[in-house]
This record gives C-alpha cells, sequence and structure tokens, in this order.
C-alpha cells in the first residue's frame, strides 16, 4: 500500500491544496472509479449526463466535507468491487436507464468523497485540502464524462469499451490480491 | 517527489505503475503474443477487431488473481510460448476461423499471460497501480498490432502482416524449445 503521506502530499513542498487536487489521481481506486464512471455515463448519451453529473458532483463535495464528521471511510473492496462492476457495464456497452445513471453518478461522488480524509493533513490546512480535493476529482470526472460522450465513431466507442475492459481487470486483480493479503 | 528507494523498488503508486506497465514489454514473449491478438483481430475484422482487445484483459485477469492466489495452473511458460506459436501461426495463416473459436482461443491462452503476471506481482508494489499497469501496458501492445493490421487492407501490407505472424510463430517455437 502506498504510505499515507505520499497520498495527501505526492510532490514535496506542493502544499495542501494542490495536494488535494492530486489526491484522487494518486489513489488509484478512487481514479479507476472516477474513469469508469465517466466512460459508463458517457455512454448513456449526453442527456442522461446532463441528469447524472450534477447530483454526483453535489454527493461529491458534500462527501468530502461530511467524511471527518461521519469518520467513515468505505473500504478499499468496496470501492473496487463498485468500480469492477461499472467497468464491465462499460466494456459490454450496457445502456441504462436514467435514474440507474443518476444512482451510479451517486454512488461514485459518495465514494470518492467519503475516502478523502484529513488525517495527516497539518492543522488548520483540512479546508484547503478539501477543495482541492472536491475540484480536482470534481473536473475529472465532469471533464472526462464530457469528452468521452463526444466519442462518436466506431473506432472511439471501441475505444472507450476497452477503457471499461482494463478498470474491470486491474480492479478483479487488485481485488483477489486484497483477499489474499487478508 | 517520491522518495528514490521506493521508485526503484517497485513500491509505491508511481513505482507500482512503471513495475506493471514494463512486465509485458520485458517478457518478449508476452510481447509477440500480445501484438499477435492484434494482428489477428485486424485479419478477422469486426466485431472481432474490438472484442478480443476487450475479452483479453478480462480473461487475463481471472488468470491474475489465481496467481495472485497462488493456484496453480500447470504449464504456464509452456502456455505462454504457445500462444505465440499459435496466435503468430493463425496470422502467418491468414486464418479466419468462426468467432467464438478465436475468442475461446484467445482467452484461454489470456489465463496463462494473467497468471504469470499475477505470479510476480511484486510484494513491495501497489498492487492496484501494477495491476493497472500491465494491462495497459498489455491493451496498448494489443492496439499496436491492430495498429499494423491495418496495413492488411494493401495487398502488400497484407503479406507484410503475414510475414510478421511467420516471425511471432518462429519466436514462438524458439521460447518453447529454449532457444530464445
Amino acid at each position: 500500500m502506498t504510505p499515507l503521506f505520499l497520498l495527501h502530499n505526492p510532490i514535496e513542498g506542493i502544499g495542501s491544496f494542490y495536494g488535494g487536487v492530486l489526491h484522487p489521481l494518486v489513489v488509484p481506486e478512487q481514479a479507476l472509479l472516477l474513469v469508469a464512471t465517466a466512460a459508463c455515463l458517457s455512454q448513456q448519451g449526453l442527456e442522461q449526463l446532463r441528469r447524472a453529473l450534477p447530483p454526483a458532483l453535489v454527493a461529491l463535495v458534500a462527501a468530502i466535507f461530511l467524511q471527518p464528521r461521519l469518520g467513515w471511510m468505505p473500504p478499499q473492496s468496496l470501492v473496487l468491487i463498485l468500480g469492477m462492476l461499472i467497468g464491465l457495464g462499460v466494456a459490454a456497452r450496457l445502456r441504462l436507464p436514467a435514474a440507474v445513471s443518476v444512482a451510479l453518478g451517486l454512488l461514485c461522488g459518495l465514494a470518492v468523497g467519503l475516502g478523502t480524509d484529513v488525517d495527516t493533513i497539518p492543522a488548520g490546512e483540512e479546508l484547503l485540502f478539501q477543495s482541492g480535493a472536491g475540484i480536482g476529482a470534481g473536473f475529472a470526472l465532469l471533464c472526462l464524462a464530457v469528452w468521452l460522450e463526444t466519442a462518436k465513431r466506431p473506432w472511439q466507442q471501441i475505444v472507450v469499451r476497452v477503457l471499461g475492459s482494463w478498470t474491470a481487470a486491474a480492479a478483479l486483480i487488485n481485488l483477489s490480491w486484497q483477499l489474499v493479503q487478508g | 517527489m517520491l522518495l528514490p528507494p521506493l521508485l526503484h523498488d517497485g513500491a509505491g503508486v508511481a513505482g507500482g505503475f512503471s513495475s506493471g506497465l514494463l512486465h509485458p514489454l520485458t517478457g518478449p514473449d508476452h510481447l509477440a503474443a500480445m501484438v499477435a491478438v492484434g494482428l489477428w483481430g485486424a485479419f478477422l475484422g469486426a466485431p472481432a477487431i474490438w472484442l478480443l482487445p476487450v475479452i483479453f484483459p478480462l480473461v487475463m485477469a481471472v488468470g491474475g488473481a489465481l496467481g495472485v492466489a497462488g493456484v496453480a495452473v500447470p504449464g504456464v511458460e509452456t502456455g505462454i510460448a504457445l500462444s505465440a506459436v499459435a496466435l503468430g501461426a493463425m496470422v502467418a495463416a491468414a486464418a479466419k476461423p468462426p468467432l467464438p473459436f478465436a475468442a475461446i482461443l484467445v482467452a484461454l491462452f489470456a489465463i496463462f499471460h494473467g497468471h504469470a503476471h499475477g505470479t510476480e506481482l511484486p510484494e513491495s508494489a501497489d498492487a492496484l497501480s501494477y495491476s493497472l499497469g500491465f494491462v495497459i501496458s498489455t491493451g496498448l501492445l494489443h492496439l499496436a498490432g491492430i495498429g499494423l493490421g491495418f496495413a492488411v487492407e494493401k495487398p502488400a501490407g497484407r503479406t507484410f502482416v503475414r510475414a510478421c505472424g511467420a516471425v511471432i510463430c518462429l519466436a514462438g517455437l524458439g521460447f518453447l524449445f529454449g532457444v530464445l
């Protein structure tokens, strides 16, 4: 496992805000879930994307700021299972009802937000870190989903499906690793 | 900066990712077979061209999980060498079997490749970034094969791709008999 201090301060001297921005990218299970969710929502078309993204972003930001009060983080295996299932859906190019897309967006936002803890952040800089984490994860989800939605050509849609199979595969191997490690 | 020891022994997110990314590239048997999957997909055309690169990582992950869990799969190295022989031969012969046959053949070999990657997962590495690295690396090798395979649309390109298949098949025989 990556030491916590590297997750929260991946580049020496970068500061709490930018450390927060980079946080979802240096926590692989969060990056994987964000990519899988963005790809899945993008496959559902612009209309569903418009419905699913705002609640996802609100859930993300709310969960980030509520995390220290709740003191609960979703287990890594739960985030990986979610990422694996969504990745399989992307590989199979599942068409989802609008309500399911909204629920997926919410789940992703909550999982990433609640997984962003501030335990090792210097006192007084928690808000900076949380703001950075919200902006980093939010922009990653938003930009990736909108960008992938523009993938209309057949070969581009294949690339999105391949992306789904990669995320599912990586999550599955890691889940087995966790199972073995206990 | 990540601490230098973490980068060099494959630990941490960056170290784990780079170790995983390099793993399929540093094994010529893996590399040859992955490119052959892409080449064959291009030969077979749609839907195999996208189905094979989607199926392979998923089944490879199952093999990887078996490797990580310590479940023995007999003849892994032989299976990997045979994958280069068989897939190279399919490309060289411009074979176009029914899609289910191609998918099952590729999936079967994916188990061996995944098992090897899973077994060699470094203790110190961040497991998820390592697996992301080797899955992405494998996928990029498929895409490289598909890219080369697009040459089949021209007669000279078709000959070139078939020659690539023959080279991969011969290399596979070399791996199988320990010559390479």
